[in-house]
């Protein structure tokens, strides 16, 4: 069977595909604003195609909500056999890119203890509501509660529900404080990782990086051994993101060896 | 493109628009095109080592839209928003006829398209808009070669019957 043995597009379709195929294109902004987004995703997540497979190009799955969690999943394994070095070595590429916003943040002022850094977060956390996006915020919350998401069933826009992202500069900055925190992750210092978090909550509470900040917080609850807390938020980033590409990383932190 | 084999920057450069069409051909609300196209590069920057350069590059990079746009698809918001109306921004500035006459022709095409099974509609975009043989559709969806005709008889008779119909609604 061939082409020339299917019955073609009439004419008159023809010229309808040929007049209205095309449709307007993205605007020049959007197109740059999605480069830094792309990039700043391989950079945090360098590794994601070791864990893939060799698909063909017919098997290549789609990314879910968020995109780096293949990687994720390896960092976490690496992470509890301890190869730090390695770690910091791949997330020093990130760390680099961030630029004086990362040096600032890994200065001794900013290393507050985390209790007091997610004290600070509940009027941020207000916002997170999946449904009206201005919830209040919970009511007799715990140190990880102030952080946590609400429950979603759905899978979150990113860049365009990200109020707080007017300009390159800020998507920068948060981009900077993600990468803050998984270097601190790397370097097992999960009280460092959990400040960057609450910072990263009260600057960006609707943020492009949400989901992986809520990823990485339940990573380094459980880092410092609060397994309640990481228990509790995994808990409900699993109901955010039910879909998200993170869940094996929370998984695995949540339930340990 | 320069370089050969291409950089990930440069098909960004040069297949950024193709990407953001093809997605919206597929069906992505235009509210997620940003998102979606995330996605799509995201895996492309992944896959690169991957790519056959004696290949065409397009029906690779509709490939990897195709499967990341059907995983969209298939998510409960999408499901919940798809039928909310939404469309796309409308231009406020005044148009020529001629500019008029296209965006109505888009329009239709995008409604009709939107008519027919995704399944079908990948090898009818890839074959009727973006020229490519059948083989390399095939190739690039990851079936057989008579899956793809039988897709795009069905695809063509899905999207003559949509225009009729509509052409007959608004009594073009």
């Amino acid at each position: 069977m061939g082409d020339d043995d299917l019955e073609g597009l009439p004419p008159a379709m023809r010229a309808l595909l040929d007049a209205g195929g095309e449709g307007p294109p993205a605007p020049a902004h959007v197109k740059e604003r999605l480069l830094r987004r792309v990039e700043t995703t391989v950079h945090l997540a360098p590794n994601v195609a070791d864990r893939r497979e060799t698909w063909g190009v017919a098997e290549v799955p789609a990314p879910e909500s968020s995109t780096y969690v293949a990687s994720a999943v390896g960092y976490a394994s690496r992470v509890r056999a301890r190869k730090f070095p390695l770690l910091a070595a791949s997330f020093a590429v990130g760390l680099m890119t961030g630029g004086a916003a990362v040096y600032a943040l890994l200065r001794p002022e900013h290393r507050t203890a985390p209790s007091e850094q997610l004290a600070q977060a509940p009027a941020e956390s207000s916002t997170w509501s999946p449904s009206s996006g201005t919830g209040p915020p919970p009511a007799a919350a715990s140190s990880h509660d102030v952080l946590a998401p609400a429950p979603s069933t759905h899978i979150e826009p990113r860049a365009s529900a990200a109020p707080d992202h007017g300009n390159d500069g800020s998507l920068a900055a948060e981009r900077a404080l993600v990468e803050t925190a998984r270097a601190a992750l790397a370097r097992a210092d999960g009280p460092a990782a959990l400040a960057v978090l609450a910072r990263h909550t009260r600057e960006f509470p609707n943020g492009t990086f949400v989901e992986e900040r809520e990823a990485l917080a339940v990573q380094a609850l459980a880092q410092t051994g609060d397994v309640a807390g990481a228990k509790a938020r995994g808990e409900r980033f699993r109901r955010r993101y039910p879909r998200s590409l993170f869940l094996p990383v929370v998984e695995e932190a949540t339930h340990g060896d | 493109m320069g370089a050969w084999p291409p950089s990930f920057r440069s098909i960004y450069e040069a297949e950024f628009d193709y990407i953001w069409q093809t997605l919206r051909r597929l069906g992505v609300r235009p509210s997620d095109i940003e998102d979606v196209a995330h996605d799509v590069f995201v895996t492309v920057h992944r896959k690169l080592a991957d790519y056959d350069t004696f290949r065409p590059l397009r029906p690779w990079l509709f490939g990897i839209a195709f499967r990341v746009a059907s995983d969209y698809r298939r998510t409960a918001r999408f499901k919940r928003e798809v039928f909310d109306g939404e469309t796309d921004r409308e231009d406020v500035a005044p148009i020529a006829d001629q500019q008029l006459e296209t965006k109505e022709a888009h329009k239709l095409v995008m409604a009709a398209l939107e008519t027919i099974n995704l399944d079908q509609r990948a090898v009818f975009i890839l074959h009727e808009l973006d020229g490519h043989t059948i083989p390399e559709v095939a190739r690039a969806l990851g079936e057989p070669l008579n899956t793809i005709y039988s897709r795009l008889r069905l695809a063509r008779k899905a999207f003559i019957t949509a225009v009729t119909r509509m052409q007959v609604t608004h009594g073009r």
